[in-house]
């Protein structure tokens, strides 16, 4: 509007100030107008309906000063000193700037009140019901979050859920390799006695016409101690079936550890010549409550062990001595040794250690002695460098309280 | 004369096959693991290797590979392993890499020593068509 008289009509036709006011007050949305010392010149109804005023206390010619005045007592703009919201408001309005704000009034409407600079000072204020819109919004908004909240949580779970097959997967794959493994060294590890039978019994027979009684008694030595080591074998995959089962069973007594271990060397001794053992048994005491059998199938695994795992290191130390209420007897060899990585999974079965590559074993041994040894609420480590050896230290508690439980020196494990 | 070597670390294993082959007639030398055989070899240069597999330091199958692979003048001795394990993998791994044989424990001592001259007699019938290594 370019011109100072209000509005223009076409050649003069009707009242230019009444076709203004049926225009505005037909305009959907509020409308006043100021003048630069905030007077009120033009309204319309859908001004003081969407602000909730009366047009009797607010006419146009009042200052919109009243309007935030009432307002602020009425507790439109908040708490607070309803003084202090009229000369915010004030100050705000008085810059005559252009602005676009929501704000909620009173009644629950969301109202978009914006205000123009209005030519040669003052401003024209608009008022809309965007309630509506701003509520679709607002629902829209929620919506998206939430489901954008769901997607997350979906994805997450779905994430979960593949890290856990893929957890279970390897798993798998690990123990159907593990069992493999154990399958293949368990056929390896009965064909190696076997065939020193089958080579000693091929040769008897070939000199069948010219044999000597040394001869005979060699070849039967090699058979007899091959029969034994494959007694032992199916002896330790018999206690570990049995253990797995829960049927293993002990006949705790007191027996002399020193002569099991006296036993067990002297019977690794026999089949392992290159080697020497070094025993320092002098501290041990005398007397240990525990199981004879299942006691020389530890030490017999450990003895074992100790020169398979040496092929080039002859010497091995077993120690034994009693401290602090228990019996202790370490089992030391200066063989391959075991990678630190390794030793967390030394004891649990069918696992062998990157350093036994090559070397026969099925991976039940050092599991099968430490179940016998908790069995007897004792205890198994082990320590050990790659390249430099291993040492394994059996404690056996000297006053066995499974044999005080069971009362009668037998006790099953489970 | 043909000398044979055997490479074997269960020593009661080892003195029977050294026991029949030289029994045979065959001059023998012994290894009880991968690393001793390949010196063996390098030094000795023996017509036939009778090869355990699973050993400590060096198995059988590394043996051979590392002849194949580094020893390019000992690559034609034939190899006779002679294993406990009897798996389709580890057979086919070493028939593979160009062993002469696989044989599995325990073995009949007439098959491994039909082995062993069926390897003499092509030995012998390079040398005669002047095929010598």
């Amino acid at each position: 509007m370019q011109n100072r008289s209000a509005a223009k009509t076409i050649d003069g036709r009707g009242d230019a100030a009444g076709l203004l006011q049926a225009t505005i007050d037909n305009f959907p949305g509020g409308i006043c107008v100021l003048d630069n010392d905030l007077t009120m010149l033009v309204t319309n109804r859908k001004f003081y309906e969407l602000l909730d005023l009366s047009e009797d206390m607010f006419p146009v010619g009042s200052n919109l000063e009243g309007v935030f005045r009432y307002n602020a007592h009425r507790g439109e703009y908040g708490p607070g000193d309803p003084e202090e919201k009229v000369r915010e408001r004030l100050s705000h309005v008085r810059r005559f700037e252009e602005h676009r704000f929501d704000r909620e009034v009173g009644t629950g409407l969301i109202i978009e009140m914006r205000s123009a600079a209005k030519p040669g000072g003052g401003s024209v204020l608009t008022y809309l019901d965007v309630t509506v819109n701003r509520r679709a919004e607002q629902a829209l908004l929620k919506h998206k979050e939430t489901l954008e909240e769901l997607v997350l949580r979906r994805t997450e779970e779905i994430e979960r859920q593949a890290e856990e097959l893929r957890r279970l997967l390897d798993q798998e794959r690990h123990i159907n390799e593990l069992q493999r493994q154990f399958v293949t060294m368990t056929s390896h590890e009965f064909r190696t006695p076997l065939a020193i039978i089958d080579g000693a019994a091929q040769r008897l027979q070939r000199r069948r016409h010219a044999v000597t009684s040394e001869f005979v008694e060699e070849k039967a030595g090699l058979i007899r101690s091959a029969v034994s080591r494959m007694v032992d074998l199916m002896e330790s995959f018999l206690s570990a079936g049995r253990i797995e089962h829960g049927n293993m069973t002990y006949e705790f007594r007191a027996c002399s550890l020193r002569e099991i271990l006296e036993r067990c060397v002297a019977r690794q001794q026999s089949i392992s010549a290159n080697h020497r053992f070094h025993l320092e048994l002098n501290s041990l005491p005398p007397v240990v409550v525990a199981d004879t059998v299942a006691m020389e199938q530890v030490f017999t695994n450990l003895f074992s062990n100790a020169v398979k795992y040496a092929p080039a290191s002859p010497d091995i130390y077993i120690a034994g001595y009693s401290e602090a209420g228990g019996a202790f007897v370490t089992v030391t060899d200066t063989g391959v040794g075991i990678d630190t990585d390794d030793l967390p999974r030394m004891f649990q079965r069918y696992f062998r250690a990157r350093s036994s590559t090559g070397i026969a074993g099925t991976g039940i041994g050092l599991n099968l002695v430490k179940q016998i040894i908790e069995a007897h609420e004792g205890n198994i480590s082990l320590e050990s460098r790659k390249g430099h050896g291993s040492t394994f230290t059996v404690s056996l508690p000297l006053i066995n309280p499974m044999l005080t439980a069971a009362g009668r020196g037998e006790a099953k494990a489970g | 004369m043909i000398t044979i070597l055997c490479v074997e670390d269960e020593d009661d294993i080892r003195n029977l096959l050294v026991e029949e082959i030289s029994e045979a007639g065959f001059t023998t030398f012994e290894a009880t693991n991968g690393k001793q055989a390949l010196e063996l070899i390098i030094r000795k240069w023996p017509d036939i290797v009778v090869c355990d597999i699973t050993m400590p330091e060096m198995n059988g199958h590394q043996l051979f590979a590392e002849i194949q692979m580094n020893h390019e003048q000992l690559a034609n001795i034939p190899f006779i392993f002679l294993t406990a394990l009897s798996d389709k993998d580890n057979m086919v791994t070493a028939l593979k890499a160009g062993a002469a044989d696989y044989l599995t424990k325990p073995v009949d001592f007439d098959l491994l020593m039909a082995k062993i001259q069926g390897c003499v007699a092509r030995l012998e019938n390079d040398r005669k068509m002047g095929r010598v290594f």
